[in-house]
């Protein structure tokens, strides 16, 4: 019943492009992040937010079967490298709007108003970023643009102007409908990111990125980042699986975890 | 026949992104395909670097790169069994710097794309062919065509293999094994060391270094291929025993173990082809002639010409000329050095050089610091003697080096 | 005045217990009649009304739940009151007109320390801490959102993994969701609930959602984890890091988790669950 009402929508035939936007964040690498000397190195590669790039391989699916367009939106750091991943995965154009550190409140203030003034018909997220990770920049600016949000969607299908998406909500699963236009995030699982090839690389070295600034004065302000250790023992069991198997119940035991 | 961009170079590391850069700058189109996440990610990851090739390409490298310390002390240290003889030269410079590969590789290629590069990563080169005059490299990201490659894709070359110029053989090569260790060097914040020993346990076949980075030491040692076969011992074990010699203790930050070119300047692999050029350890340009280890400046060199003669090329209108970049390499610092190396790299394949001389100089100094027999040549002689070796052949053995 | 919601009733308590200590009137939103606060508003929880709820009643300090539907209402009221935010805090300090409080960043790598000015939303966890039972004015509310709930899949709230002793965990390493029987075997023989990484739960279906340990999923802090055929990505460790003793198991003596174990025991991991239930059986 579920997979059916998500396999067999409704023949879909949309007669106008949807135009989408979506935000993306550039992030640094936190598998990259190493403690040294008891502090952060985070002077690491940068990347986009993991689950970005499926909320960018979403909107790039939905401009590619509707024939609208897909607009990026990114604030913070605009390392272009990064801008122009997104834009060889099938982004048309990037607005990169750089800034100091800011809070969600601040971020979501700067991409609404971009948002109300292209006034797109979906604007896409991911679920969270890996560095702030506090899920909470679509549902604020679906606050600010005055429309309905749909967080942690697993799938999504476009009729007209109705979007139904399946949300994860551990451990419930919703089926949700509401009318266009309207904020989504979506999870990790809702699809694969596409890997652009060499010659889209190319082509996206020409599309437009227009830059501004924006100025915040944040009410949630980051202090310090500490790192967050716990100190193991390490202790590396290797050989014959009989053996290290015999060798681990005894340590467990001695430990008195069995 | 249309192309996709001037120059593809193949590979992110220092020799590839100086290329790009030179020839960004010289107003082509580049595309830079690298297999990692970021240039750095597969590089082995501390090491010195000679800043002169550097500073030609950016001249203000010194305030700007992520430099870690200068090499303001060169430490020498043979080693036999529990006792060491240990030289320290000190002077204040800014010749050479210790770095890390991952920041600086990652620094160079934030450069190039400032440069107008298009720097793909994630980019794994699976393949190339002769096609419509260029060359075509095929990746996981599909094909590309291309007038010019410039191969900096490191010491195994796929590129040179897959258009069938290049062969690999066991004796070409080194293995390099590093360590990075989390340790505040005791040394003022614009001071470092850089030393090398000789006299391995077990009688490998070469030399470990040391660099002093800011936060940490750079560690290791490089090998001949065979004799880590021979003596059947595990690198990393080895690496093990070689930080306890050293006395450090820290966390180990990274640890790799890698290939290093072994050619002298007889041994070079073809540098050149129609529509190719090849830089850097894929060129199998290394210079390790006992006291130093570079091959960083050289693959910057090296890729900074070969930019260069890709803008000569465009304007001839005639990418086969490729020649032009060996005779421009040979008028270059790049193959004069690898040239004069060349007498040392011929003592460092005699075995003597690691077994028996450190084994000697030892047993000499201890004589004469050990109250006795003082006769310096004597003891020497006869020293050699028991090895079978006369004063001669040690007199030559050196002479390699001079 | 403080405004407490969840829509988990037992997240609702974690989060009365904090508002609590900080000893002013407290307002609730719940799905089920909890008396833990002055004034408490019942209602099916659809997230507009949630939302209209909570700022109407304009207060300096809201703490949410932690669940995903309880973030996103959290963070419409930051952005409806114009408010800070910081959700999933671990900490909470109040320092005049201001709140420091404590959170995990960049995927579990850190805990950051943020300075909130007032009005302020937060959310937490469950945690150990219970709150005083009290007076409550009830208030039934209901209404309905801009979106439309077409169907709903309760899932079967499997175990309770924030309690466990220990916990068992599988990852991709486990190779398929057949060969899960034999983690399942192992967890049955030492007492131990069974859980996993996100790939095996919300990707590939091996185990129940609410399996997931890390980041996005529950924190657990047994006092014995075993993790076979996990990686050890950040975003995993983040759930796990406070365990007592962790074991791994991975056939791969240089993955991340390597350094972040107590012992590594490098085996297949079938095989490494068949010996073990071998030798506690014999
Ligand atoms: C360690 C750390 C902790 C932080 N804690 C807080 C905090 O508690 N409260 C607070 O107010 N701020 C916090 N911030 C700041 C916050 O991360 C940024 O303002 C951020 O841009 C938005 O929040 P997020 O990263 O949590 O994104 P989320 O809300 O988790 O992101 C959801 C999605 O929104 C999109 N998105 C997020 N950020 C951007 C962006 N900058 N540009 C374009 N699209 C974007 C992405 O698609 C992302 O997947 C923190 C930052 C760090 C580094
Ligand atoms: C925002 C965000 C939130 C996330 N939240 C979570 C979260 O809450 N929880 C979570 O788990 N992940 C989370 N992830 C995903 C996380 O980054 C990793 O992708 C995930 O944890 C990897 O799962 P894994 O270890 O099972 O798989 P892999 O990373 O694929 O690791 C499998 C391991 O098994 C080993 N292995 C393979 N075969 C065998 C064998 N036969 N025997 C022994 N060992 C074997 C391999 O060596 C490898 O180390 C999140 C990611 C993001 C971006």
């Amino acid at each position: 019943m579920l997979a059916d009402l998500l396999i067999h929508p409704r023949l879909v035939r949309v007669e106008v492009g949807l135009n989408v936007v979506v935000g993306f964040k550039v992030v640094p690498d936190e598998t990259l992040i190493k403690v040294s000397s008891g502090k952060l190195d985070m002077n690491v590669a940068v990347k986009i937010s993991t689950y970005d790039k499926n909320a960018i391989e979403e909107a790039v699916r939905i401009k590619e079967s509707t024939g609208g367009k897909a607009i990026g939106v990114t604030v913070g750091n605009t390392d272009r490298k990064t801008i122009r991943e997104a834009l060889s995965m099938g982004v048309d154009e990037v607005v990169a709007i750089s800034t100091q550190y800011t809070d969600v409140l601040g971020t979501a203030t700067a991409i609404a108003e971009e948002v109300r003034s292209m006034n797109p018909d979906l604007v896409l997220f991911g679920e969270t970023t890996t560095d702030g990770s506090t899920s909470g920049l679509g549902p604020m600016v679906a606050e600010f643009w005055g429309v309905p949000v749909i967080t942690f969607a697993k799938s999504i299908k476009l009729d007209g102007k109705v979007i139904r998406a399946e949300r994860s909500l551990t451990p419930v699963v919703e089926i949700v409908e509401t009318e266009l236009p309207t904020v989504v995030t979506v999870t990790g699982e809702i699809n694969s990111p596409r890997i652009p090839t060499l010659r889209q690389i190319m082509e996206s070295s020409k599309k437009p990125v227009r830059t501004k600034e924006f100025k915040s004065s944040p009410m949630a302000s980051l202090d310090s980042v500490e790192p967050y250790l716990v100190q193991r023992k390490r202790i590396v069991l290797e050989g014959k699986t009989e053996e290290v198997v015999q060798k681990l119940i005894e340590a467990l035991r001695k430990e008195g975890a069995l | 026949m249309s192309f996709d961009a001037d120059v593809a170079v193949v590979g992110g590391g220092l020799g590839g992104l100086s290329a790009a850069i030179s020839a960004a700058k010289e107003g082509l189109s580049v595309v830079l395909l690298e297999r990692g996440a970021y240039s750095g990610s597969k590089n082995v990851s501390g090491g010195r670097i000679y800043v002169h090739s550097l500073l030609k390409l950016i001249p203000d490298a010194l305030e700007r790169a992520p430099l870690e310390r200068p090499i303001t002390r060169e430490t020498y240290e043979v080693r036999c069994g529990d006792r060491r003889v240990t030289f320290t030269f000190q002077k204040r410079n800014r010749d050479s710097f210790s770095v890390l590969r991952a920041k600086l590789d990652d620094w160079l290629s934030h450069e190039a794309e400032a440069a107008g590069v298009l720097t793909s990563f994630d980019t794994q080169v699976t393949g190339a062919r002769r096609e419509g005059g260029g060359i075509t490299v095929e990746t996981n990201r599909g094909e590309f065509k291309v007038p010019l490659v410039i191969e900096a894709d490191g010491v195994t070359a796929p590129t040179s293999r897959y258009l069938g110029i290049r062969r690999l053989t066991p004796e070409q090569f080194m293995v390099g094994v590093k360590e990075v260790v989390a340790t505040k060097p005791e040394l003022p914040e614009d001071e470092g060391e850089a030393k090398v020993v000789l006299g391995l346990t077990a009688g490998l076949k070469g030399g470990g270094f040391l660099y002093t980075n800011r936060e940490s030491v750079s560690i290791g040692f490089t090998v001949k291929v065979e004799s880590v076969q021979e003596k059947l011992v595990k690198t990393s074990e080895l690496i093990e025993d070689y930080r306890e010699s050293l006395g450090i203790e820290g966390e180990v930050l990274e640890y790799s173990a890698h290939l290093i070119p072994y050619m002298g300047y007889r041994g070079l692999p073809p540098l050149y082809a129609p529509n190719l050029m090849v830089v850097g350890d894929a060129a199998g340009m290394l210079i390790s002639d006992g006291f130093v280890i570079r091959g960083m400046d050289l693959a910057i060199g090296s890729g900074t010409i070969a930019g260069q003669v890709a803008a000569k090329l465009r304007e001839m209108n005639n990418f086969t000329r490729t020649d032009i970049y060996q005779s421009q390499l040979e008028d270059s610092f790049v193959m004069r050095d690898i040239k004069a190396a060349w007498k040392s790299f011929k003592g460092l394949s005699n075995p003597r050089f690691y077994e028996v001389y450190p084994q000697v100089i030892c047993d000499v100094l201890d004589s004469m610091f050990s109250v006795g027999d003082r006769r310096l040549l004597k003891v020497a002689q006869e020293r050699l003697r028991k090895e079978g070796l006369g004063l001669t052949s040690l007199a030559r053995d050196l002479l390699w080096f001079t | 005045m403080i405004v407490v919601f969840s829509e988990d009733g037992e997240n609702f308590k974690s989060a009365a217990a904090l508002a609590q200590s900080l000893g002013e009137e407290i307002a609730g939103v719940a799905k089920q009649e909890l008396k833990f606060t002055n004034k408490l508003y019942v209602t099916d929880f659809d997230e507009d009304v949630v939302v209209d709820i909570v700022s109407k009643e304009s207060p300096t300090l809201v703490i949410g739940g932690d669940t995903k539907r309880d973030k996103t209402v959290a963070a419409r009221v930051a952005a409806r009151l114009r408010a800070a935010y910081a959700p999933s805090v671990v900490d909470l300090k109040s320092q005049g007109d201001r709140f420091v409080v404590k959170r995990i960043g960049y995927s579990g790598v850190a805990l950051a320390t943020l300075t909130l000015s007032k009005p302020a939303v937060i959310t937490v966890g469950k945690g150990d801490s219970s709150p005083k039972e009290m007076q409550t004015q009830v208030i039934r509310q209901e209404g309905k959102g801009r979106v439309r709930v077409v169907e709903r899949r309760e899932g079967k709230g499997t175990v309770d993994l924030g309690s466990a002793k220990i916990i068992v965990s599988v990852g991709r390493g486990m190779g398929s969701k057949e060969n899960v029987k034999y983690a399942q075997e192992l967890a049955d023989a030492i007492g131990a609930a069974l859980a996993g990484s996100r790939p095996v739960t919300a990707e590939m279906g091996w185990l129940p959602e609410d399996r997931q340990v890390g980041l996005s999923g529950t924190k657990v802090k047994p006092k014995l984890y075993l993790a076979l055929g996990i990686s050890g990505q950040p975003q995993h460790l983040a759930g796990m890091k406070d365990s007592g003793l962790v074991v791994a198991v991975n056939k791969d003596k240089n993955a991340p988790i390597a350094e972040n174990c107590d012992y590594l025991v490098v085996a297949d991991t079938v095989e490494f669950c068949q010996e073990m239930v071998k030798r506690l059986k014999g």
